[in-house]
């Protein structure tokens, strides 16, 4: 078994969290894993909360970044804090993915441990996008 | 719905993101955004950073704060929503000649240093004594940080 890829959702209000919560419900307990909110931050404040989340990982932790809305605060205060980032870490340091909904997050903690990092991240696209039908 | 072509200025420290685009620009159909900031303008990174926030039906473009009051000397041809960072950045404008009658104030977030006066407003004492000088020289500062929300009189919430 790899090492655990981490997982840090940052999103709008309690979304990151509540996801969390909700996965919890569906799997059961899973380790590696936190949330961050934009509430209440500017985009610099978010920036430095985001750098403090990534800073205070292993050095050697592998992580993917999940947020919400493209193009909205979380995910511009994740590509800035990537920016910063020096380039040995930066390379175990995958996305963000956008649009995080349930599926997405499911399929993400159930084959972190299992996938590698190249397969798993095209698999969770799919898997994010598949959950999102016309249900009839 | 289409806005009336016309400059809308707003003073968020977030700049550019969901609440401007979607929140205002899309339920307004306000189809042209300024993001007005001297050093985002110069930074292909940020430029680049920033083009991922418009809608289908929207345009993104960057100025520093001297293209922006040059700008604004004129009405646009559509409505136009331009964002700065924040009151320093209004005061700016204003010295470049900038015609501001109205500043939207937005999102100004808590920073050491700085007071509450909404759960959107915050201001440190620097930030404050720019939104008095904006007023004081005939500037209307409006909170509201979207289209739905109250319009609060900065001159009555700041004393």
């Amino acid at each position: 078994m790899s090492a655990p890829l981490h997982l840090l959702l940052i999103t709008h209000g309690r979304l990151g969290e509540e996801l969390l919560a909700t996965a919890t419900l569906i799997l059961g307990p899973r380790d590696h894993t936190d949330a961050l909110s934009n509430d209440g931050l500017s985009r610099e404040g978010l920036v430095e909360a985001v750098l403090g989340r990534l800073e205070a990982l292993p050095e050697d932790a592998s992580l993917l970044l999940l947020v919400d809305a493209p193009g909205a605060s979380p995910h511009l205060a994740c590509r800035l804090a990537l920016a910063r980032q020096p380039l040995e870490r930066r390379e175990r340091q995958h996305g963000p993915i956008t649009g995080v909904n349930l599926p997405l997050l499911l399929t993400a903690l159930n084959r972190r441990e299992t996938t590698p990092v190249d397969e798993l991240l095209p698999l969770l696209l799919d898997r994010g996008r598949a959950g999102i039908l016309m249900a009839d | 719905m289409a806005s009336k072509a016309e400059w809308i200025l707003r003073m968020d420290d977030r700049l550019v993101h969901g609440q401007v685009c979607v929140g205002w620009c899309e339920v307004l159909g306000i189809p042209h955004l300024v993001l007005a900031d001297d050093a985002i303008v110069g930074s292909a990174f940020e430029r680049d950073l920033y083009a991922c926030c418009p809608g289908q039906d929207q345009q993104l473009a960057f100025m520093g704060l001297e293209e922006l009051a040059l700008a604004m000397s004129t009405p646009p041809a559509q409505a136009t929503l331009a964002v700065i960072a924040g009151p320093s950045e209004a005061l700016r404008l204003l010295e470049l000649g900038a015609p501001l009658v109205e500043v939207l104030v937005g999102g100004l977030h808590d920073q050491p240093g700085a007071r509450q006066v909404t759960d959107y407003l915050f201001v440190t004492p620097a930030q404050e004594e720019s939104l008095r000088q904006l007023m004081a020289r005939g500037v209307h500062l409006v909170g509201q940080p979207l289209p739905a929300s109250p319009r609060l009189e900065l001159q009555r919430l700041l004393g």
